[in-house]
């Protein structure tokens, strides 16, 4: 089982502030394999309040995003894009509004984050992650300081022609 | 690493490690710099990366 983990480091002295790390702990096998993919992709520092960070990226096989403290990673709030349970999509299936994000803005002086990357879409029981690749959307969102998304798109019939 | 953009040489190093072990760290893009912490001043590094079940990294600079 491999974690993510977050540090802080000293500039000067590299001293390691302090250590966080985060894994799936579902305790149903079949989910947590299907969920174990994370990827920390970016670290950014919050222009409106300096205390505090984002961390953006893919968790449980989910785009999302973490706002924590400089000074505990104390999190404020977590968001991971995934399909509400009303829809039906089994816990195993990566399917979802967004699987990663890829790259993300904040325009300066606003309090909104714009990210884009991929999602899955028509995923079958069974199928690996190489299969997934051709199952995959662009897709977007506008998210605001408080983790609110404020729109979401996603583009493309991806490249498989059976959907 | 930092980097003098005028000629790419490198100014300052920081590695992280658990002790003697090789293990890989699997990094993305998640580094920051905050060169100025609200509780103390000073600078600070943040990363985030994939490794095993630890919390005995150890930090270094040059």
């Amino acid at each position: 089982m491999d974690f993510m983990q977050v540090t802080k480091i000293e500039r000067a002295s590299g001293d390691i502030k302090w250590n966080y790390q985060y894994y799936d702990g579902n305790p149903d096998k079949a989910i947590r394999k299907v969920r174990n993919y994370k990827v920390p992709g970016f670290l950014h520092l919050d222009p409106e309040r300096r205390n505090k960070v984002f961390l953006l990226g893919q968790f449980n096989q989910r785009a999302s995003v973490i706002k924590f403290s400089k000074r505990s990673m104390e999190v404020d709030w977590k968001v991971e894009l995934s399909h509400p349970d009303s829809e039906g999509i089994p816990a195993d299936s990566p399917d979802g509004p967004m699987a990663e994000i890829y790259s993300y803005v904040q325009p300066e002086g606003t309090n909104y984050i714009y990210a884009c990357g991929y999602a899955y879409k028509g995923y079958d029981a069974g199928n690996e992650p190489k299969e997934l690749e051709q199952k995959k959307y662009a897709a977007m969102f506008k998210m605001d300081n408080d983790g609110n998304i404020k729109f979401y798109y996603r583009f493309g019939d991806s490249n498989d022609n059976t959907d | 690493m930092e980097v003098d953009p005028a000629d790419g040489s490198a100014t300052h190093f920081v590695q992280i490690s658990k002790g003697e072990e090789n293990k890989v760290f699997t990094t993305f893009g998640a580094v920051a710099y905050d060169k100025d912490d609200p509780d103390d001043g000073k600078g600070y590094y943040y990363t985030s990366f994939i490794y095993e079940d630890s919390t005995l990294i150890e930090g270094a600079t040059a």
